[in-house]
């Protein structure tokens, strides 16, 4: 039985670059980073004061349909981010929904419009919880449980909660686009985006919907979704003085970690069928998807699975999927982060799948430029795949040096001929995901 | 319209949990059967003050005689305490760990597992080290100062919700996919659901499906209370969970873990094993409503059964040759809170009329 094929309509990347795709591509061709100092909170006390945050311009508020703006206030960042790249993705695809549009008819019907978000861990607004804490001390300003449940705990807007659960990613999405087909919220770290995209292409492929709004959205800039990264050793060693441009060296030796980036978004995932009978511009094709878990004995700690292997098997399954194979690959967007044990990691996965091809495989890096996006980064990475296919042309890489057998090193955007690209991750948990994106022909 | 893409049936040849009424299948399906409590007052914490000061909470559990050497695992939090326990009940009685041909890359996990739990007390006293009275504001420097001293790294790690995942893949060798959502109360059903999915399309063999989570702690109660979901009855805690009773105030919050293994039935039969019952269908929808407000027709949880029937092959309004009714038992949601339970029996009267 044939399956049914599914196709990218809408992209809604979210960087820090800003918003869509256009800023983003201008920007990785152009070979900028948007590394800096941290604005969002003093991050002189860690191991990195500098990542890359969106842009100050970015207002939700400005996202969301009027009579939505209310609701604004319980969104976490992560909400925001997912928020906004739906706008993007929807108006990208060319549909019609109940928020960019609320007195016309939908372009697809509701329960036939789908909707998986990956998610990162959302950590509580510190300002406005120590707020609350602050109210119930003891007296040597210990935090006192007692005055917390008999008091304290009033301080806190009662809808407090759902500013922080993942699910209300897709929550506030399906809400404001009236998506009321299958929907999902997974929480894999860097490799929710990826898996969410892969969610979707079965749901499309079982008929349980038509189109789905699919990716992922995170920051770490807050003080403790940020003391994780550094505690799990993702972060690069950078003061506020340094140059962060230059720090992040994916896939050198010589590279001394990541600096974060918020980012994430949504895309438009479509069936074939659907999208042609609307007379959609199809962007490309989500040809295959591929999952794996790590195995090995610390497989519980920060480093999964050294030997790549579990990752290679990942890729080999989004390869069977596409019905591709490793010689028809033809660029790849690997999570490349610049944290070494996990570069290493991905390029023994990448050496086991294109053996000697593998320097004849061009590689994007994104993390010099837009930082490690953690569960935001399938979502971005697929949408520059996509973009790659479609201008056929890859963008700059930054920074780089001595990357061994992976064309990583640093070097000038340039033209070249693609019909299929691969993206791939490993993630902190010990989750794999891989997706082959493929030229619409 | 939803259409099943192939006919490989999947069946379920294990199950676990770890709840409040005990740690195994048969002690706690008796104590069920018994129409037992496991509510009582909150230890976990002091809760005394708090408008919600019971709950349901686990008891005298450890991993020790569950798992293969609980060393491994020594980081875990309490939610990945709870799912290996759970796990290695349904692994043990799917007969796999004995089974030889196994290709562990074909075995994968689908878990509806929450985060883990904050490690309170330090982060309060961090937050507290670096609050600025005067600008109403954490100093990020101080905070970070504090952090750096009292949070330690692999309890912090420990709280991203996929490492349940790590944990069952350690201890089992998994090596297939591997996803966990976070759906709030919906976790564990679209868990197994999809998990069902990746199998009949052929992508794994057999799966280990479930869902883990304790929100037992400060700011979960917290959270819980501020929204006004949590019942505040005085008196016997026994007595507070009262789903669709007309005096119920609200729902009473457990932990806990339930796992099953799922496979596929040519992989059961093939080595033999006992199938439990088979997965027959599954829905997905969202409300796409209000963020605090169910659909007041219960338009979302209407949806979902209907997909499940149909992927079944059920007609809701049928009646099988003998008079019953086309589904013998619905195990609801029934939160006990006002909301929830009518409008959930609103959703199932759309369904089954």
């Amino acid at each position: 039985m044939s399956r049914r094929r599914v196709v990218i309509t809408g992209l809604g990347p979210v960087s820090a670059h800003g918003l869509g795709i256009d800023p983003l591509w201008s920007a990785l061709c152009e070979g900028r980073s948007a590394l800096a100092p941290i604005r969002a909170f003093d991050a002189r006390g860690f191991r990195a004061a500098c990542g890359a945050e969106l842009p100050e311009s970015f207002d939700v508020r400005e996202l969301v349909p009027k009579s939505y703006r209310k609701a604004t206030k319980v969104m976490a960042r992560d909400i925001e981010i997912a928020v906004g790249g739906a706008l993007h993705a929807v108006t990208d695809a060319g549909l019609r929904t109940r928020g960019t549009d609320p007195d016309a008819a939908p372009t697809v019907a509701p329960d036939r419009v789908g909707c998986q978000i990956g998610a990162g861990l959302i950590a509580a607004d510190l300002d406005e919880l120590t707020a609350a804490l602050a109210t119930a001390r003891d007296g040597d300003g210990r935090f006192d449980a007692a005055q917390w449940g008999q008091q304290g705990m009033q301080e806190l807007t009662p809808l407090w909660l759902l500013k922080y659960l993942p699910n209300m990613l897709a929550c506030h999405v399906t809400i404001i686009h009236d998506c009321q087909g299958p929907s999902n919220t997974i929480t894999c770290n860097e490799a929710s985006s990826g898996l969410s995209i892969a969610e979707s292409q079965r749901v499309i492929e079982r008929g349980a919907a038509d189109v789905c709004l699919s990716g992922g959205a995170d920051t770490k800039l807050n003080p403790m979704a940020y003391l994780r990264q550094e505690l799990a050793g993702r972060l690069a060693l950078c003061t506020i003085d340094e140059n962060p441009a230059t720090k992040i060296k994916p896939f050198d030796p010589s590279s001394s970690g990541a600096l974060v980036g918020e980012g994430g978004g949504i895309l438009v995932l479509e069936a074939e069928d659907t999208a042609k009978a609307r007379g959609a511009r199809i962007h490309a094709r989500l040809s295959g998807t591929g999952a794996s878990q790590s195995w090995c004995d610390d497989t519980v700690g920060l480093v999964p699975d050294p030997s790549g292997e579990s990752l290679a098997d990942a890729i080999e399954a989004a390869l069977r999927d596409a019905g591709v194979t490793a010689a028809e690959i033809d660029a790849v967007i690997p999570y490349g982060c610049g944290v070494p044990a996990l570069d290493a990691l991905e390029a023994n996965a990448l050496a086991r799948v294109f053996g000697d091809a593998l320097p004849s495989k061009p590689i994007v890096t994104l993390a010099p430029s837009i930082g490690a996006t953690v569960a935001g980064f399938g979502t971005i990475a697929v949408s520059v795949a996509v973009k790659c296919l479609a201008e056929q042309r890859l963008p700059a890489r930054l920074n780089s040096a001595d990357t061994g057998r992976l064309a990583a090193s640093a070097a000038p955007s340039e033209a070249r001929a693609l019909r299929h690209v691969l993206v791939c991750t490993p993630s902190l948990g010990g989750q794999n995901s891989a997706v082959v994106v493929s030229r619409y022909e | 319209m939803s259409t099943n893409q192939s006919n490989r049936r999947v069946v379920v040849t294990g199950m676990g949990w770890i709840t409040p009424l005990g740690h195994d299948i048969d002690g706690v399906w008796k104590r069920l059967l018994n129409a037992e409590s496991g509510m009582g007052p909150t230890t976990r914490f002091d809760a005394r003050t708090f408008p919600t000061n019971f709950c349901a909470e686990v008891r005298d559990y450890s991993i020790d005689r569950f798992v293969k050497d609980a060393s491994v695992h020594a980081s875990a939090g309490l939610n990945s305490q709870f799912a290996l326990g759970a796990a290695c009940q349904a692994w043990k009685q799917s007969g796999l760990e004995g089974f030889g041909g196994l290709d562990r890359k074909r075995v994968g996990l689908y878990l509806g597992a929450g985060e883990g739990v904050l490690d309170f007390d330090n982060y309060a006293a961090a937050n507290l080290a670096g609050w600025n009275a005067a600008d109403r504001k954490v100093d990020g420097v101080s905070w970070a100062g504090t952090a750096h001293q009292v949070l330690e790294r692999m309890c912090e790690v420990e709280q991203e919700p996929n490492m349940p995942l790590a944990h069952l893949a350690r201890e089992f060798g998994i090596r297939g996919p591997a996803l966990n959502c976070l759906t709030a109360c919906a976790a564990s059903t679209q868990a197994i659901g999809e998990a069902y999915s990746l199998i009949q399309r052929g992508d794994a063999d057999v799966m280990i499906s479930g869902g883990t989570h304790t929100m037992i702690h400060v700011l979960g109660v917290t959270g819980f209370n501020r929204l006004t979901a949590l019942s505040t009855s005085k008196g016997d805690p026994t007595k507070a969970s009262r789903p669709f009773d007309a005096t119920r105030d609200g729902f009473v919050m457990g932990e806990g873990s339930g796992m099953i293994v799922l496979e596929s039935l040519e992989h059961a039969l093939a080595r033999g094993a006992t199938p439990l019952a088979e997965v027959g269908g599954y829905g997905s929808s969202a409300d796409a409503f209000r963020i605090t407000d169910i659909h007041p027709e219960g338009r979302g949880g209407a949806a979902s059964m209907h997909m499940a029937l149909a992927q079944a092959g059920i007609d809701p309004l049928a009646r099988r040759t003998d008079g019953r009714a086309a589904i013998d038992y619905i195990s609801a949601h029934g939160t006990g809170t006002k909301e929830n339970d009518s409008i959930e029996t609103r959703g199932v009267k759309r369904v089954f009329g």
